[in-house]
């Protein structure tokens, strides 16, 4: 008998005879929660270790680092006409898909996950928490004055309107986060508030949506809504208490996970819709459908019919900057192709392929 | 998570554990170090199960992960390791001795191998896997599993070609 047709009886009866251990399913999810805070603290640590500055002092517990801004020279002219399609590959050495252009990866490591895709370009961190702008030309621009202080793992976030062109994100400071909202289209600062927190809540301090001009800001207490239009109580409201998340908000629709909202009586948001969901799923534009994980979109109102994209094989989805659905597939080993599909036909087009050696096929500027 | 899908990703776990650990011991030729291989496997699938959960087939998606978790291990010092190559429970019985010494044999051939090379046999002759779902597996070409499994193939016979066992049994 050849060893090829003893082969499997062999590893069989040698494999078979040892009992498998129970699984401990409880360490099992230990570990992957653990995994999920790593990786939403990843960019941030990255970051923070990676600046050639020095640790310059320690205080708070803890030591904080004191990196220089950074400057990042002209890319050439790009094209967001049909949203930013940006992604990239998860390989050190692939290649960054932004614009209709392709890019090493090595290139623009400034732009991962974590920044936030707009129409207007892609805002994103420097290794000094302060917030700039990749615009069409192709050239960098800063939207607020470098942090003086950064708390230690301190990291920045930053959402942006799906209807106006604002941008809200935070900066540290001492003993505050300033949330900074930002009009991109006349390139300038529309308000600012502080969030007052101390140590290492001030990394709880959040930017988690915004919507009509709404700004919904996470932080140790709970979750509120800044109103910047107005003075007085109704400037900051209570949203939602304790484990409650705001997934998104799109037109007027609150996407929620964990804990049931609460508004506050006089908050502005408190006649909005809320639509409880996962906490890694997406409103569309017009807050109509959900998408998560599934080329089938679902109807947030029982008015509304699902929306089946029209992409095989598709793992990953997401929004691009002008509505329609990034969606991408594996198109054979260590290869990620990528679709734009129109809402509501969900008509797809493939738009571009990268390699996928080393993990999955990455949205920037808008993650999952 | 929410409840449903926790619930379901105990399920899965529980119905996929143990024809998964078959795979990662047949690879790693150690208990310890195929469960450990497999809690990583499963802590990630954990972390990413919305994606998991709506993949065509979530067990091959996690067998990837396992068997490149097992792969992983080769930076860890255990590789470098002396192994008996034979688990504790496996010693022949003497009422089939010839056909045990054979199997048993050929088992420490196996584990000799280099480790990418011992993932294809697993997965081409225990898993059942064609070149192509190896291929994807390891993340690498046809072409390259082809040529390992041929190399490990070799390896095994002269590995056992100058005790004659495998040589005169191919013969036959």
């Amino acid at each position: 008998m050849r060893l090829e047709d003893r082969l499997p009886r062999t590893i069989a009866d040698q494999v078979e005879r040892v009992p498998p251990p129970l699984p401990d399913v409880a360490v099992v999810r230990r570990r992957g929660r653990a995994i999920r805070r790593r990786r939403a603290l990843a960019v941030g640590a990255v970051a923070a270790v990676a600046v050639s500055g020095a640790f310059l002092f320690v205080a708070d517990g803890g030591p904080r680092l004191q990196p220089e801004p950074q400057r990042f020279d002209p890319v050439g002219q790009l094209d967001y006409s049909q949203g930013l399609r940006a992604f990239a590959s998860p390989d050190d050495d692939g290649q960054i898909s932004l614009g209709g252009r392709l890019f090493p990866r090595k290139d623009m490591s400034h732009l991962d996950t974590d920044a936030t895709a707009t129409p207007y370009g892609v805002v994103f961190f420097d290794r000094a928490a302060q917030a700039h702008l990749l615009d069409e030309t192709g050239r960098d621009t800063t939207l607020a004055p470098a942090p003086t202080r950064i708390h230690a793992h301190f990291r920045p976030s930053s959402k942006a309107d799906a209807k106006m062109p604002l941008v809200a994100f935070t900066q540290p400071g001492d003993e505050e986060v300033t949330v900074v909202l930002h009009d991109l289209r006349a390139g300038r600062v529309v308000d600012t508030i502080r969030v007052p927190c101390s140590g290492s809540s001030c990394r709880e301090v959040v930017v988690d949506a915004v919507d009509r001009g709404l700004v919904f800001v996470r932080t140790g207490d709970g979750t509120y809504v800044w109103d910047h239009d107005v003075t007085g109580k109704t400037r900051w409201t209570r949203v939602g208490e304790g484990e409650f998340r705001v997934a998104d908000a799109r037109n007027g629709r609150i996407l929620w996970s964990h804990v049931a909202p609460n508004p506050a009586s006089n908050s502005p948001v408190a006649d909005w819709a809320f639509t409880e969901g996962d906490i890694d799923a997406q409103l569309s534009f017009d807050g109509s459908h959900v998408l998560y994980w599934s080329p089938t979109l679902e109807p947030t109102t029982p008015d509304e019919q699902a929306i089946t994209l029209e992409v095989k094989d598709a793992i990953w989805f997401t929004f691009d900057t002008d509505g329609s659905v990034l969606a991408a597939a594996n198109g054979g080993p260590s290869v990620g192709v990528f679709y734009d599909c129109e809402i509501p036909s969900g008509s797809c087009t493939e738009i571009g392929e990268i390699s996928t050696r080393s993990g999955d096929p990455m949205f920037i500027g808008d993650d999952m | 998570m929410r409840t449903a899908s926790e619930n379901e990703f105990a399920e899965f776990v529980a119905a996929t554990w143990p024809r998964l650990f078959r795979v990662a011991y047949a690879i790693t030729g150690d208990v310890g170090q195929a469960e450990d291989a497999l809690q990583s496997a499963f802590a990630k699938a954990y972390a990413s199960w919305p994606r998991v959960r709506s993949a065509d087939h979530p067990e091959a998606y996690v067998r990837r992960m396992a068997v490149n978790e097992v792969l992983g291990l080769r930076r860890r010092s255990w590789w470098k390791a002396e192994r008996s190559g034979t688990p504790p429970e496996a010693r022949p019985e003497p009422a089939a001795q010839d056909v045990l010494v054979d199997r048993a044999e050929i088992w420490e051939a196996l584990m000799a191998l280099p480790p990418r090379q011992r993932a294809v046999l697993v997965l081409r002759y225990y898993e059942d896997l064609s070149e192509q779902q190896i291929a994807e597996v390891l993340g690498c070409s046809r072409g390259t599993v082809k040529s390992q499994a041929s190399d490990a193939l070799s390896a095994l016979r002269r590995r056992h070609a100058a005790g004659g066992l495998i040589a005169e049994r191919d013969a036959l």
